[in-house]
């Protein structure tokens, strides 16, 4: 075990030479094909980085005599791929606690396990870790990148989205796991009513003066009162899921915290209306992602008139038996978010599947599938981008954008391409060529010796 | 070796002819029955198949594609050929052509227990034609005893195509094979702690080359159609690697008429060498908590392995020359027949190995008895490439991948497995199919050959190992696997090319007659 440990933390310094690197000022991609995602492809071009963002892009780009040039003549560059929903990279995906909106990933994200190389390998630079779905309130997520030895130096954005579960956690039922998700938030209410007429009473008694009206008044007036300092964990995080600012009976005080979104998981197309309800009921409807497993694509109408991004685990065949004849029907799910014009992002499948890791290897599967190719490529990029607030920095090459890039030896849907380097945030954070562990694993020289029974 | 023939290779009773045909068909849908998967009625008289490309078994590409099927074969392929007069013809010109895929070591309904299907008997009668009453299913039924003489499968499954299925056009809505009463092979309640899971694993003994797995074989499982989907048309349904000298495996195919869909009924024997056999000894407790002892069964180590295997085949030799046999490893007397049949060869016998070291063990041990072998699975292949070579072996490879699950990652012996194997096995002349095994959809077996391509196998070699190489391996070169004149029009047309991420079977044919379609 030591030894696989101290194996595996030398293969990843091996592997990430950008660990706790600073960016190039400058650096130059020549002689690629560009695909921007948010523009029509460049058949041969160049970009340009600059302290980490990118500073220009297209055929005629001067490089400057400065700047560190990779010529990479033949290649494809696209943008980082997101693998925006995840619970990999902690040690343990949820708490057995069924409310704990307190916790943060922050606490638990091990930056040595070989998932962020992996990760880095098939071309992910962005990696939204959240608590698993085994919850009814789990807490809060961070978008990090896969390279940096402390959990400072992976974050890309801290925390801005906390995870629900509509589909029950295991040993609950739906009715358990609705009537505990809604208490949580009834519970909030009640505490912060609490709360404004504690702080109501102080606020009288400091300026001596009696408090001369009933409770349900008093927590009216107390709701300005309350400060940032006053909130629980908990009820801080519920509060800014709920938008940031106090409200009790029809008074709304200055809002105290930035609101939170939610990563809400339903499983069955059932859990569908539900989340948005709960969404609605709490105000971060505008704010709401819904995590869909295969069967949701049944609640594509409900889908349609909310009109939330939504992202679609990773196995993406709905495979349903006819109870009466026993015959298997398939549906292949991404397609009907694309007919449905929903906006969708992939997750990579099983990692027990080889082809189903790859996010490239999803988009192309929904390229098989009948997805149009644009809408395939940004489901892996922009759109996850978009769905985690940061489409003005992540998911497409623009100038301004901050510098995640890959570059495929071919086209990033063609099976046979492969991840030759990535650059995040200007760093050269892969490259395949000084690879250790994949070269042991396409290795020829490893054999043992070639005995011959007798 | 290379080459493995089968004296149960004769080909079950053909189809009646064209008209009869017509006639079951045009009655069928009098019926009002509604196909499931969409069938066409194509396929009876002349079809002609025209795609943009054609893949032949060998890797030859042949632009403009047009195959000539005449009576379920083809009868000529080659580009822009003439269409015969009155010929169906399905025309798609933007789609790849090649032979149905072949795997040679399918593992079958693994997630879905056997039994499960049983109560379906009274379910399916009731929908089912009126052959399939259970009064035929009884009359199939004896027919495995007729005068007292126990029929072998081969004669069983003839007489079921025959019976049975001779006015039914398609292979939907009849009874199934798991639910006959006979399909249950005695078992001797010693092994009542196996979880039930062992629908392909007599536990009557280690040694039961006797039974064979077409007994067990759901010919209506939903895996067949999801193989046929997939472009897998035919499929080699391979015994459990419980036992050491295993069932008798059946080649068949994933989806067409019953009395055609049984290539052969009873091919190779499967052994195992390494920790299966042994950790299912060691599992196999008496009931009520007993512990592994020499009161249960052997073996439960390899050493125990290469001991049964041995003995069975000296001990077959003893039974040959009429002596006794003895000893608790003794194989049981109906296996003796198989054994002798296996050591004159006349049985193609097949060993599973993973390991390195099992992979030694298997050569050295049929070594001993000087008996050919096909080796199945052989995840360190690429330790043992030279003794591989020197041993004249040919391999049924796979699957692919980079981290074992299930049950290889809890047995150990999958812990190193390498990407790059099949690339090695071509670069080093070794014969290999490929294989998906209880692998499906993504990593089913179009996608075995699109992982092995990835990873350095040159495409005409992986195209083989899926079509042409399986069929020579089991000796079925003359029927499978290419187009060419006179071999089973078994083909799958595609959207993309075949192994590609954006590759997929639009359409499947069957001795010529389309099985699947895909849904516009």
């Amino acid at each position: 075990m030591t030894r696989m440990l101290t194996l595996g933390v030398a293969l990843l310094a091996a592997a990430l030479p950008a660990v706790g690197q600073v960016a190039p000022e400058r650096v130059a991609l020549t002689g690629v094909r560009i695909l921007p995602i948010s523009g029509p492809a460049i058949d041969k071009g160049t970009i340009l980085i600059e302290r980490g963002r990118i500073a220009a892009v297209g055929e005629d780009v001067e490089v400057p005599f400065d700047a560190r040039v990779f010529e990479l003549d033949g290649r494809t560059v696209m943008p980082g791929l997101i693998d925006v929903h995840t619970w990999r990279g902690m040690d343990q995906p949820n708490e057995t606690r069924p409310v704990t909106p307190q916790l943060d990933v922050y606490d638990a994200i091990d930056p040595s396990q070989l998932f962020f190389e992996d990760s880095l390998r098939l071309g992910v630079t962005a990696i939204h870790v959240m608590p698993g779905d085994n919850t009814v309130v789990g807490g809060l997520g961070r978008v990090v990148r896969p390279i940096g030895r402390t959990l400072g130096e992976m974050t890309i954005a801290p925390g801005s989205f906390l995870k629900l579960a509509v589909a029950p956690k295991g040993g609950f039922d739906r009715m358990m796991q609705m009537s505990t998700l809604r208490e949580a938030f009834a519970k909030l209410s009640d505490e912060l009513g609490k709360l404004a007429e504690a702080r109501y009473e102080e606020d009288r008694k400091e300026k001596d003066e009696p408090v001369d009206v009933v409770p349900d008044e008093a927590r009216k007036r107390g709701v300005k009162l309350i400060r940032v300092e006053d909130l629980t964990d908990e009820t801080r995080n519920l509060l800014r899921l709920t938008g940031g600012a106090v409200t009790v009976g029809d008074e709304t005080g200055e809002p105290l915290l930035d609101p939170l979104g939610a990563f809400v998981h339903c499983a069955r197309a059932m859990d569908v209306a539900p989340a948005i309800q709960i969404a609605r009921d709490n105000g971060f409807f505008d704010r709401l992602v819904l995590v869909l497993g295969p069967e949701c694509f049944k609640a594509i109408p409900e889908l349609k008139k909310a009109a939330r991004p939504v992202v679609l685990v990773g196995d993406l065949t709905h495979r349903e038996t006819d109870p009466l004849t026993g015959k298997v029907r398939e549906t292949f799910v991404p397609r009907k978010y694309a007919d449905a014009g929903l906006m969708f992002s992939l997750l990579p499948g099983p990692s027990s599947s080889l082809p189903e890791r790859m996010l490239t290897y999803q988009a192309a599967r929904c390229v098989r599938g009948g997805v149009g190719r644009d809408v395939a490529l940004r489901a892996i990029t922009s759109h996850p981008a978009e769905t985690l607030g940061l489409g003005d920095q992540l998911g497409s090459i623009e100038v301004g954008r901050a510098a995640h890039l890959v570059v495929f030896t071919g086209d990033p849907l063609d099976f046979n391409s492969v991840v030759e380097r990535v650059f995040i945030d200007g760093i050269p954070a892969y490259d395949r060529a000084r690879d250790v562990r994949l070269q042991r694993l396409l290795s020829f020289q490893e054999t043992n010796a070639e005995e011959t029974p007798e | 070796m290379t080459d493995m023939h089968s004296p149960g290779g004769a080909r079950v009773t053909r189809e009646p002819g064209n008209m009869e045909r017509r006639a079951g068909w045009t009655r069928r849908l009098a019926f009002g029955v509604v196909l499931a998967c969409g069938l066409a009625a194509t396929g009876l008289a002349d079809t002609v198949v025209k795609a943009g490309r054609a893949y032949t078994g060998s890797g030859e590409v042949i632009e403009n594609a047009v195959v000539i099927i005449v009576d379920g074969r083809i009868q000529a392929v080659g580009a822009g050929l003439a269409v015969p007069d009155g010929a169906d013809v399905i025309e798609l010109p933007d789609t790849v052509l090649t032979p149905g895929l072949i795997d040679a070591m399918c593992v079958l309904d693994f997630e879905v227990q056997q039994s499960a299907f049983r109560g379906r008997l009274f379910e399916a009668t009731a929908a089912a034609p009126e052959t399939a009453t259970p009064e035929a299913i009884c009359r199939i039924h004896d027919a495995r005893s007729v005068d007292g003489e126990l029929l072998g499968p081969q004669d069983f499954w003839s007489r079921v195509a025959a019976d049975v299925h001779e006015d039914d056009p398609n292979h939907f809505e009849c009874v199934c094979a798991g639910s006959l009463p006979g399909s249950q092979a005695a078992a001797t309640p010693l092994a009542s702690a196996i979880r039930p899971r062992t629908t392909w694993a007599e536990h009557s003994s280690e040694v039961v080359p006797h039974t064979a797995v077409i007994d067990a074989v759901n010919l209506w499982s939903n895996d067949f159609e999801r193989l046929c989907r997939e472009g897998v048309t035919t499929v080699f349904v391979s015994p459990d690697s419980a036992s050491v000298i295993g069932s008798r495996g059946a080649i068949v195919k994933t989806a067409g008429r019953v009395g055609q869909r049984i290539v052969r009924a009873e091919d190779a024997a499967k052994a195992s060498m390494g920790g299966d056999p042994a950790r299912r000894g060691r599992s196999n407790v008496m009931p009520f908590g007993g512990r592994a002892s020499i009161h249960t069964r052997r073996p439960t180590t390899r050493m125990g392995v290469d001991w049964v295997f041995r003995k069975a085949f000296y001990d077959a030799r003893r039974a040959q020359a009429g002596l006794p046999v003895s000893g608790a490893d003794a194989p049981p007397a109906e296996a003796m027949a198989a054994l002798n049949g296996i050591l004159r060869q006349e049985i193609p016998l097949r060993i599973q190995a993973r390991m390195q070291h099992d992979i030694f063990s298997a050569i050295r041990v049929a070594g001993e008895f000087g008996l050919p072998f096909l080796l199945e699975e052989a995840t360190e292949a690429y330790q043992c490439l030279e003794a591989l070579k020197q041993a004249n072996l040919s391999l049924v490879f796979g699957p692919v991948y980079m981290d074992a699950t299930g049950f290889r990652r809890t047995n150990g012996e999958a812990r190193d497995p390498r990407l790059t194997t099949p690339r090695q096995l071509h670069q080093a002349g070794i014969p290999f199919a490929l294989t998906a095994q209880e692998f499906r959809g993504e990593e089913g077996l179009a996608r075995q050959a699109m992982l092995a391509i990835r990873y350095g196998l040159p495409h005409a070699a992986a195209f083989a190992a899926v079509t042409q190489v399986p069929a020579r391996l089991m000796g079925l070169e003359e029927r499978i696997g290419d187009l060419r004149s006179g071999l089973d029009a078994d083909l799958v047309l595609w959207r993309g090319e075949p192994f590609s991420a954006e590759g997929r079977a639009v359409l499947v044919m069957i001795d010529g007659q389309v099985v699947y379609q895909e849904d516009k």
